[in-house]
């Protein structure tokens, strides 16, 4: 909102005292107490040299002048209609300041619940997961699935090892089956050729000729050594093949032992093998289950290690997480809830702004007071004035009023003999 | 190879087919021999009084000589009928046993036979029994 700016009165001018706002303190003119009458010299009047330069005039005497009533009506309605302005667009901008702390106050609030509940949930979960613990709910599981696995692993291997146990009893009747049988069949089994064949009998040569011989007075005997050569061909003939005979008998016999010792002999080693299959298969599956169990093992106790390092990661982020709720500040966020209403807060605020105000200008007009009237017209003065020079007479001009605050006109004028002139200069420059 | 009785079986009526094919001839050739030996034994035997007349003839001879006749006996008649009578039982003798000698091969060879065919069912019964075995320890294999 623009600031309406006033040309300053002319020399000489009168208030008007008849236009709304007339008297009302002014945001420009600070609030003085009231002087004695006689007490003070107006040493300025109410000159406004607030854009004038100080650096090229000096303060001198006093002079006269005066203007139009019209104009202080005027000035006078202009600056009540001003104040009536400012003090509205305070008001507003204290209801808006209130509005925003409100807001700004709610905000921290939820800010500051916000942090508190985050907190309260990072500590709940840091109980599940301190010291690497790990949720129970998945060691449960885990330890589920291990004992589940272990389990069939087992039961596996009882199943196979009583299917091996039957297979083994199969294959070993099965076994003596067969070889009984053959026992049965070679001890039943004729294996008597050469024993029971025909035996050759060497039969005796005879002298069909021997009544002839004996008819024709030939002694018979004289055939006698042909009989002896046919005679001893045939038993020599005979004999041998008897022996062939007895011989192959014999070994006939042995072979039939032979066969008879194969069969306890094949017999015995097919159940050996048998029993060695059984064993080495038993091994195998004993093997196969270790190698089972151990990688249970292995899956599990790796499993439960990376829950634990998850846990353990999870403590550190939930740490961290809380360290930076504490570093953030947030956790010191007042959260007590508010009971006022914004009516009652704007209500708050405002009084003790007004309390506020209100010592503020108690101090102001407590300094006014402990002054004399030329020294307060001489510091209004001094704090509108700009230029280079300005600090310099500001900083000479206070350092007056802080040793003397009582001063009178005479020597404010005397300190200072050329300010009434400067402001007289100044103002008569600024009307042209 | 699985045991299968089938084959087994084919193995022996293999087995009986053989024997009996072997006996058969062998019986067969032992017929033959035996025809074949005991003709020179009978023509032994027969020339003696057969057609030949072998003893008659040398009687003759030596009667036409007067060296045997009635009131005849001459020492060289005598010892002339007695070689003669001594080889004829030599040669009738040595026939004889060369026939039974070649009969008792035959003999031997169906006894042989026999055995062998003994034996070959007693391999067979043997290989059923090992075949078996081995087929329970390949069952075991397989669980």
């Amino acid at each position: 909102m623009a600031i309406t700016k006033y040309e300053p009165a002319p020399p000489g001018a009168r208030p008007k005292t008849n236009v709304p706002g007339a008297g009302a303190p002014s945001v420009f003119n600070p609030i003085l107490p009231p002087e004695a009458p006689g007490a003070t010299v107006d040493i300025a009047g109410d000159f406004e040299l607030p854009t004038y330069d100080w650096s090229s005039v000096t303060l001198g005497g006093s002079g006269s002048g005066g203007a139009p009533s019209s104009y202080y009506d005027a000035l006078g309605a202009a600056r009540g209609l001003e104040a009536q302005t400012a003090s509205d667009k305070l008001d507003l901008e204290i209801a808006k300041y209130n509005q925003q702390q409100a807001l700004d106050a709610a905000a921290l609030q939820r800010k500051g619940l916000g942090a508190q509940e985050a907190l309260k949930f990072y500590q709940s979960q840091l109980g599940n997961v301190a010291g690497g613990t790990i949720p129970e709910a998945l060691a449960t599981t885990l330890d589920e699935q291990k004992q589940a696995r272990e389990d069939f692993a087992n039961t596996t291997y009882g199943n196979l090892l009583s299917r091996l146990g039957t297979r083994y009893t199969e294959a070993g009747n099965l076994t003596n089956e067969g070889f009984n049988a053959l026992q049965t069949y070679l001890q039943n089994a004729p294996q008597n050729a050469f024993a029971t064949a025909p035996r050759a009998v060497a039969t005796p040569a005879a002298n069909d000729i021997a009544q002839y011989m004996q008819s024709q007075g030939v002694d018979a005997a004289r055939v006698q050594p042909g009989l002896l050569a046919a005679q001893a061909a045939a038993q020599g003939g005979a004999a041998n093949y008897n022996n062939l005979l007895t011989t192959l008998a014999a070994t006939s016999n042995q072979a039939q032992q032979s066969r008879l010792n194969e069969q306890a002999m094949a017999q015995r080693l097919a159940q050996a093998t048998l029993t060695a299959q059984k064993a080495a298969q038993e091994g195998a599956l004993d093997q196969a289950k270790i190698a089972q169990l151990n990688a249970i093992q292995e899956q599990y106790t790796a499993s439960r290690l990376q829950l634990q390092r998850d846990s353990i990661a999870r403590e550190n982020a939930l740490q961290d997480a809380i360290a930076q709720l504490g570093i953030s500040g947030n956790l010191a966020i007042d959260t007590t809830e508010l009971t006022e209403t914004p009516e009652e807060r704007a209500a708050r605020i405002a009084a003790a702004t007004a309390a506020e105000k209100a010592a503020a200008d108690k101090a102001a007009a407590d300094l006014a007071a402990s002054r004399s009237g030329a020294v307060n017209t001489l510091a209004k003065q001094i704090a509108a004035a700009k230029g280079k020079n300005a600090p310099a007479l500001q900083a000479r001009a206070n350092a007056f009023i802080a040793a003397n605050p009582t001063a009178t006109p005479a020597q404010v004028k005397a300190e200072f003999p050329q300010l009434r002139a400067a402001a007289v200069k100044a103002a008569a420059a600024k009307k042209k | 190879m699985a045991y299968d009785p089938s084959l087994f079986e084919q193995q022996r009526r293999g087995l009986q087919t053989s024997f009996a094919q072997q006996q058969a001839l062998n019986t067969y050739r032992r017929y033959l021999a035996e025809t074949a030996g005991q003709r020179p034994i009978t023509q032994i035997q027969e020339a003696a009084f057969g057609i030949q007349k072998q003893v008659p003839r040398l009687t003759a001879n030596y009667g036409k000589r007067g060296l045997q006749g009635m009131g005849v006996r001459s020492g060289v008649y005598s010892k002339a009928l007695g070689d003669y009578a001594s080889e004829r039982a030599r040669q009738l003798g040595y026939a004889q046993s060369d026939l039974a000698n070649q009969l008792r091969g035959y003999d031997l060879a169906a006894t042989q036979g026999l055995e062998s065919y003994q034996e070959s069912l007693k391999d067979l019964e043997s290989n059923k029994a090992r075949q078996i075995a081995a087929d329970a320890a390949a069952l075991l294999e397989l669980r």
